[in-house]
This record gives structure tokens, C-alpha cells and sequence, in this order.
């Protein structure tokens, strides 16, 4: 092999490290995709839970600490592919017992009911 | 004539090597041209955007509650300060817990059923909810004023303003106050109405989370 073939070489080797380096600099884990789902199920939660507090179902449900009652209603309101479950609590709230990596949830406020002043806490986990 | 053919296709077949790095800068400039095509830093600033517009969401379930805790108490209005207070010192733990700082300072005004020409004592409770000592507070009614010191995170000061009105006034009450991080001063009108009593509260109300702060400051008035 003569040096024109050793020169070649060289600058297919370079060429390689010009690629690489840009590939790695510009697509590095450093900025990964973000994940737009979980806020979405947030948001309609949220929106859920509104819209369930002004029909006055909410205060009645979560003063009843009837959590299933709650679930069933936001049911038609809820992101169809997310599971969800809800927690009537106070301050301190309890996980639901499931075996999962992407858990997210929501912390909704409640003063209470016409005479009746009870601050609890509504929290939908989804998963 | 075949000589040239013959000197440009040795020339083509030297460069080679170089076309190796022609084609790894032109393959560079498509990577970078798909990377700011995708503008990644636009989309993550819109997914903070909707992640903002989330702790809002939360800060006005806060705010609406404590507007609604005056009407759920409306039957009993002796409760009303202390309830606020205590839906105080709840949102405060619950916020904390998820590393949301909450902070607010609620002045209560109440005053009983109004007759004209007659004295009345109107109650002003002011509870410091601002995570932090306020180093001095003026209270101004009318033409009366009156100083306090040293009033410690989750305290209440209580006082009292006699007032003899003759007929439907509107009073001027001035709060300052100072704080370690803050000078502030709230203006609040408190309508007098002869043959009524009243409740007026002034909530300013805050939460700060990692991605954004939200504040109110709304006044709400019930006849008791």
C-alpha cells in the first residue's frame, strides 16, 4: 500500500470522526424527547375534578370518603388509556398498591360542605 | 484530446480520499438541518408552558376554597376566622409535602348589624401566614391607627375600631407591613350598611412551585 492509499485511509477516518462528533454533540441523551401523556392525563383530571366539584358531587362524595364513587364518575371524563385510581385523604396520603414504572398523580383541595368545614385532599393517581 | 480525458479521470480517482470528507460534511450539515428542524428546545419550553398552566390550575382550586369557605360557614359566622385559619395551616402541610412553598396573610373584618347614629365596633383579625415574622404592622381605620411588632409566622392580631356612622359609608382600611423580603401595603374598602352585618375578608394568597409563582390578592364580602 503507498502513501496516496495510507492518505486515503486517513481522510475516510476523519470523515467517520467529523460524523460522529456531530451525532454525538447534537443527538447526546442530554435533550431526550419530553413526554407530553402524563401531563395530558394531569390536565384532564384536573378538568374532571372541576367539573365534578361544580355539580357539588365532589364535596358530597369525598365528606362521604366514597373514593369509588368518585372514580365511577369521572370515568367518562378521564383519559381512556391511563388507569386511575382515587384517594380521599387528609394530609397524609396513601399510595395505591400497584407495581408500575410511570405513576403520576394529582392533588385536588376540598374546605368542606354547606356547614360542614372538613378540608380533605382528592388525589387521582394514574398510571 | 484523449490525453485530457485520460489526466481527469487520474485527478478523480486521487481526490477520493477527499470526497470522504465531502460527503461526511455534507452528511453533518442533514444531521444538524433535522436537529433544528426538530427544535427540541421549543417543545420542552411548551411542555413547561402546560406544566405552569397545571400548578395554576392548583393555585385557583386553593384560592376558590378559601373564597368558599365563608359561604360553607355562613350559618355559623363566630367560625369563620378560625376555620380560614385552620384551611391555612392545612394548605400550608399539604404544600409542603410536594415541595410547594404557600404563603398568605387574610385580614377578616366584622362588624354587627349597623344602627345610624349609633357606635359600632368593628373587628379586625389579621392572621400572617407568610412563612416568615412581619417586623411591624400598621393598621389604619378611618382617622385611628394602630402598631404592632414582632407578629411570628401563623399568629393572629386581633383589634378593634369604633365607628358611628349616620347613614351607608364606605371606610377606607390600610394594612402595612413589613417583612425580612417584602414592604407591602393593602387598601381595602369596607362598605357599611346601616341595618346589616358584615364580613370582609381580604385573602392574598401565593404559592411558589419550581416552575413558576402564582398570587391573588381578592376581597370577598358577605352580609352575616
Amino acid at each position: 500500500m503507498g502513501s496516496k492509499g495510507i492518505l486515503k485511509i486517513l481522510e475516510a477516518i476523519i470523515a467517520i470522526l467529523i460524523i460522529f462528533t456531530v451525532f454525538i454533540m447534537y443527538y447526546g441523551a442530554k435533550d431526550s424527547m419530553p413526554e407530553f401523556q402524563t401531563i395530558n392525563w394531569q390536565l384532564k383530571a384536573y378538568k374532571a375534578l372541576d367539573s365534578l366539584k361544580n355539580t357539588n358531587d365532589l364535596r358530597s362524595y369525598v365528606l362521604a370518603n366514597n373514593s369509588l364513587a368518585i372514580e365511577n364518575k369521572l370515568r367518562p371524563l378521564m383519559p381512556t388509556d391511563a388507569n386511575y385510581q382515587v384517594v380521599v385523604c387528609d394530609v397524609a396520603c396513601g399510595k395505591p398498591n400497584v407495581v408500575t414504572e410511570k405513576m403520576i398523580s394529582i392533588n385536588y383541595m376540598i374546605a368542606g360542605d354547606v356547614n360542614i368545614f372538613q378540608p380533605r385532599q382528592i388525589v387521582v393517581y394514574m398510571w | 484530446m484523449k490525453s485530457i480525458k485520460f489526466q481527469a479521470s487520474k485527478k478523480t480517482k486521487d481526490n477520493k480520499g477527499q470526497m470522504f470528507i465531502i460527503l461526511a460534511l455534507i452528511i453533518v450539515t442533514v444531521l444538524v438541518m433535522i436537529k433544528v428542524s426538530l427544535n427540541l428546545s421549543k417543545i420542552i419550553e411548551n411542555k413547561r408552558y402546560i406544566e405552569a398552566g397545571l400548578d395554576h390550575m392548583e393555585f385557583l382550586n386553593i384560592r376558590n376554597e378559601f373564597s368558599k369557605i365563608v359561604q360553607i360557614t355562613y350559618s355559623q359566622p363566630s367560625n369563620i376566622s378560625t376555620q380560614l385559619h385552620e384551611f391555612t395551616r392545612f394548605t400550608r402541610q399539604v404544600m409542603s409535602s410536594r415541595a410547594i412553598d404557600f404563603k398568605n396573610i387574610l385580614v377578616e373584618t366584622t362588624y354587627p348589624t349597623i344602627t345610624a347614629g349609633s357606635s359600632a365596633i368593628v373587628n379586625i383579625s389579621i392572621l400572617n401566614g407568610l412563612t416568615t415574622q412581619i417586623q411591624s404592622l400598621n393598621i389604619t381605620f378611618g382617622s385611628s391607627q394602630q402598631i404592632f411588632a414582632n407578629m411570628a409566622d401563623l399568629s393572629t392580631i386581633a383589634t378593634n375600631f369604633t365607628i358611628t356612622p349616620s347613614s351607608n359609608t364606605n371606610y377606607t382600611l390600610s394594612v402595612f407591613y413589613n417583612t425580612s423580603y417584602e414592604n407591602s401595603t393593602e387598601t381595602i374598602t369596607i362598605p357599611v350598611e346601616i341595618g346589616k352585618s358584615k364580613f370582609i375578608g381580604f385573602f392574598d394568597i401565593q404559592i411558589i412551585t419550581n416552575r413558576g409563582e402564582f398570587r391573588d390578592k381578592f376581597t370577598e364580602a358577605y352580609t352575616l
